[in-house]
């Protein structure tokens, strides 16, 4: 396919596990019309964003708590993921499984999902259910019931999610334990949907607690977009989420990562196929929101011009010329509230070793370092970033999706186009600067996926292969 | 995330109507014209933002390969934008990739059981669009089959097949594909033999014979004229042949016959921690007249996401597995049912027997007043998020060019689903799912 990724490529790592939806939205890049999207904040600190787009008599209603896996604590991991599933398991006023009936009564489509850095619910509906759509995401916000029964059900249910997502992907067992083995003391190195242990351990009081302590207005942002009168939602938005209480958060400790001193590697032995590895290195993103950074804005440069499109460094040289990799994915997000890496992974062509695809991608990245990017090979990172500004107006769940996950790391609306000028400013020298500062081994982990056969039976001649893939 | 409805996707896609509670909002005509050049174009002006969503669709899929070399309609599609004559001049894969990049735009090439596809999305101001259509018409007229690239990607694809065979899914869903289509070329699956056998030459004869633009639909949606998109469609496909022989009917499927148990129901081991398990048959066509009854019923047992029967009872109620759903996959001429789920080893025996038994129930009972109310309820309100894209609308122009709908199909789909009764989703369960007929197929079960 000829397509010129403009957004994450390390997302195709992390889709395996949760956050399937990330890949609709370019993060930058918005011909952001300032007049058509408006902001309030209700009394209770409950931040409100409509962005009207009247192309079509439909709306993406969305609640972002700025609550992920990396606020939860040793022993609990998975909790912030297992209250997203209670989420719909009734309220005060309704029954269990009662707010999906109800959405779907009226047409409506609706998810949740949840990542290192947030928890989203949301529904797609035709514009005139939007008010009953407000009602049930404000009730929810504050009158949650969760009961013992019900969770000792849906964490069955969770813990099934586990098996199908990571512990029967080989792929997914390997991430897993690659952003385990990256980060030491970083609160993202713990699975979005929590270890198994923790899950078979967790009970409804944790989920409660964790009700309590986050899902509150001043920890929320509430976007609409689509064909609907700002003034009227936010009128809705006063009679319905204006009625949840206010309450102080508490602090959050911030819990950074020791530096790196050296490289980490490990090998992990699951039914596969094919050997894949993995190479991260621990860059910087966006901090406090301050978008006045270069280096960030640099990597994601970097990621175009290893991964853009079919004819980019690292698939030219490694899957077209070199035969070494059968596909190879490079990424790195600036904006995120966890601590990042900047990933190239790959599945090996038969018979290549880690070592030979770790020498080749020094290679690239080095020759980078040295020589620099030519001028065409950042134009297409640019034309891409400016073309998706139009396509994305093409999805108004896209568009909620943008706005949301920039507010919920701090980042306003209102920066869209300044996010996407940060990224066209980037220079060939500064992406060279980055290639050299960061792509070095003290910052790098290697993770490589040591297949085993699924017939036990041809363990011992598996045995003999895999000591060819140690490094 | 709690689930993706893609099932529902699947049985949805390309329908639709209008029209609920009163206010109305009419859906955006589509043109049907007749190219010069043999080919159908379907296009829908929408000029709201300044880009086109562009669909070519032709006969030419997995069921049309050898049974020796199924993967030739793959392999051809695959490098169809690694290298060809661009005005008269060999480009390779480099320059093509790059030049669609600088663009902005994006082609792709890719081919399913029955049909192969291009896909295009590109700006709409003239000196992006241009250069962009007489490229891509160069690129599906004259491509150049490398045989140092076929052999590359016929490796990839070797890898990644044999990547797949490790996993309890592909297994399954291969045998199940097995068990309902049988003989049929519809079934048509590659493996490590075929594909080494495809050569240069079964490439260069599939795009001869299939690449033909009597046989295409053009679709366009976007901001172009009428004027632009008779230009656009007929520049697509002036350089292609007009007609060839024919050899794209594919022969009917035959329905599934009652058997015994013990030959419906095949059981894999395998040491993934959960079982995979996918039961189903032989169901109508996208045509037939029982696709509302069933559509409608369908969403009732297990196409609607976390309201549906089979939910309610595997998920809801016992906590036996994350995604459960059921769906009928209406193709061309033939089609078939499926439900399935996936669950921790040891409740195995107890899921299979639950799916069992509800959809049995449902079958032999029907829906009650109130599910069908609901099911009508969502599927009417939920219409305007058929069509509130250019992409989504290109998906349904697809549907309808392919299966050959009336083009007001989308405007009347709404009052189809109106028209559904309790009993004609009776009668039409009863008519096309039979428990004696259903096959089973268990992989890392108990």
């Amino acid at each position: 396919m000829n397509q010129y990724k403009t957004n994450r490529l390390c997302i195709n790592l992390k889709k395996i596990f949760f956050c399937a939806f990330i890949l609709l939205i370019p993060h930058f890049g918005n011909a952001q019309k300032k007049e058509f999207t408006h902001e309030t904040i209700l009394e209770n600190g409950l931040k409100v964003i409509v962005k009207e787009d009247h192309r079509a008599p439909t709306v993406a209603h969305m609640v972002w708590y700025r609550t992920g896996s990396i606020d939860e604590s040793t022993g609990s991991t998975g909790v912030a993921h297992v209250l997203e599933h209670m989420m719909f398991k009734g309220t005060k006023t309704l029954g269990p499984g009662e707010f999906s009936k109800k959405v779907a009564a009226l047409g409506g489509r609706e998810n949740a999902f949840t990542s290192n850095d947030y928890t989203a619910y949301f529904q797609q509906i035709e514009k005139s259910y939007l008010p009953e759509m407000m009602r049930l995401e404000a009730d929810r916000m504050h009158n949650l019931v969760l009961s013992e029964e019900e969770f000792k059900k849906e964490i069955k249910v969770v813990m099934e999610e586990r098996r199908l997502r990571t512990d029967d992907q080989a792929s997914g067992l390997l991430y897993e334990q690659f952003i385990a083995t990256a980060f030491n003391s970083a609160p993202n190195r713990n699975p979005v949907i929590g270890w198994m242990e923790d899950l078979k351990n967790m009970t409804y009081l944790d989920a409660q607690n964790w009700y309590k302590k986050w899902y509150t207005p001043s920890n929320a942002i509430l976007v609409v977009v689509g064909d609907v009168d700002p003034k009227q939602v936010f009128e809705l938005a006063k009679s319905t989420y204006g009625k949840v209480p206010k309450q102080i958060l508490e602090d959050r400790k911030i819990q950074g990562e020791p530096e790196q001193r050296g490289v980490k590697r490990f090998n992990l032995k699951a039914p596969a196929e094919n050997i894949v590895v993995m190479m991260g290195w621990k860059v910087p993103k966006v901090i406090d929101a301050n978008i006045d950074v270069v280096d960030p804005w640099a990597l994601e440069v970097l990621a175009g011009v290893l991964d853009g499109n079919q004819n980019t460094r690292l698939n030219r040289i490694l899957v077209k010329e070199k035969n070494i990799s059968t596909g190879v994915n490079a990424g790195a997000d600036a904006i995120a509230r966890s601590e990042q890496l900047f990933m190239i992974s790959t599945v090996l062509a038969k018979g290549k070793t880690p070592a030979i695809f770790e020498t080749e991608v020094k290679k690239i990245i080095a020759d980078i370092a040295q020589n620099g990017i030519k001028p065409d090979e950042l134009k297409r990172v640019k034309i891409a970033v400016t073309a998706s500004q139009i396509y994305k107006r093409d999805s108004v769940f896209g568009q909620a999706m943008e706005i949301g996950s920039l507010e919920v790391v701090g980042i306003p609306w209102n920066k869209i186009d300044a996010l996407t000028d940060k990224i066209r400013a980037v220079t060939a020298e500064q992406v060279q600067a980055v290639a050299k500062k960061y792509l070095i081994d003290d910052r790098l982990t290697v993770g490589v996926l040591d297949p085993q056969p699924i017939d036990p039976q041809k363990k011992l001649a598996n045995q003999a292969a895999s000591a060819s893939i140690k490094h | 995330m709690r689930i993706h409805q893609m099932n529902l996707k699947k049985i949805l896609i390309g329908l639709v109507g209008i029209f609920m509670h009163g206010h109305i909002f009419a859906t955006l005509p589509i043109q049907k014209i007749d190219l010069p050049t043999g080919a159908k174009l379907f296009y829908v002006e929408a000029r709201t933002i300044p880009m086109v969503n562009i669909g070519i669709d032709f006969p030419g899929g997995f069921a049309h390969d050898q049974k020796d070399r199924i993967g030739v309609a793959n392999f051809t599609a695959q490098l169809m934008n690694k290298g060809s004559k661009i005005n008269g001049v060999e480009k390779n894969e480099a320059f093509i990739a790059d030049s669609i990049s600088e663009l902005g735009s994006m082609v792709s090439f890719a081919s399913g059981k029955e049909m192969s596809s291009v896909r295009i999305k590109t700006l709409s101001t003239p000196d992006v669009l241009n250069p962009l259509i007489s490229q891509a018409s160069d690129m599906l007229a004259f491509p150049i089959f490398s045989k140092k690239i076929l052999e590359r990607e016929k490796s990839i694809e070797i890898s990644g097949l044999l990547e797949s065979q490790t996993k309890p899914e592909y297994i399954m869903a291969k045998q199940f594909k097995k068990m309902i289509y049988r003989d049929n070329p519809l079934g048509n699956e590659q493996s490590v033999n075929s594909i080494k056998n495809v050569s240069i030459d079964d490439l260069k004869k599939f795009h001869q014979t299939y690449y033909r633009a009597d046989q295409m639909n053009v679709l366009i949606i976007g901001d172009v004229s009428r004027e632009q998109a008779i230009e656009i469609g007929t520049k697509l496909t002036k350089n292609l042949p007009k007609t060839g022989a024919s050899k794209l009917l594919i022969p009917p499927l035959s329905s599934l016959l009652t058997q015994e148990l013990s030959q419906r129901e095949i059981r894999i081991s395998h040491p993934s921690q959960q079982a995979h398990i996918q039961m189903g048959m032989t169901s109508p066509s996208r045509k037939d007249p029982d696709y509302f009854p069933l559509l409608v019923g369908n969403y009732i047992l297990g196409g609607g996401g976390f309201v549906s029967r089979l939910m309610n009872e595997i998920r809801e109620k016992r906590g036996l597995a994350y995604s459960v759903s059921s769906y009928f996959y209406p193709a061309k001429n033939s089609g078939y049912f499926v439900a399935g789920m996936q669950t921790k080893k040891d409740q195995s025996d107890e899921s299979v027997k639950l799916l069992k038994e509800t959809i049995q129930t449902y079958v032999s009972q029907g829906p009650n007043d109130d599910e069908v109310q609901a099911a009508k309820s969502n599927l009417i309100n939920g219409f305007p998020l058929r069509i509130d894209s250019n992409s989504k609308l290109l998906d349904n122009l697809s549907a309808i060019a392919w299966f050959d709908l009336p083009l007001n199909t989308l405007d009347e789909w709404t009052n189809e689903v109106k028209k559904i009764t309790k009993d004609d989703i009776h009668k039409a369960f009863q008519k096309n799912l039979d428990m004696n007929k259903i096959v089973t197929v268990v992989v890392g079960g108990q």
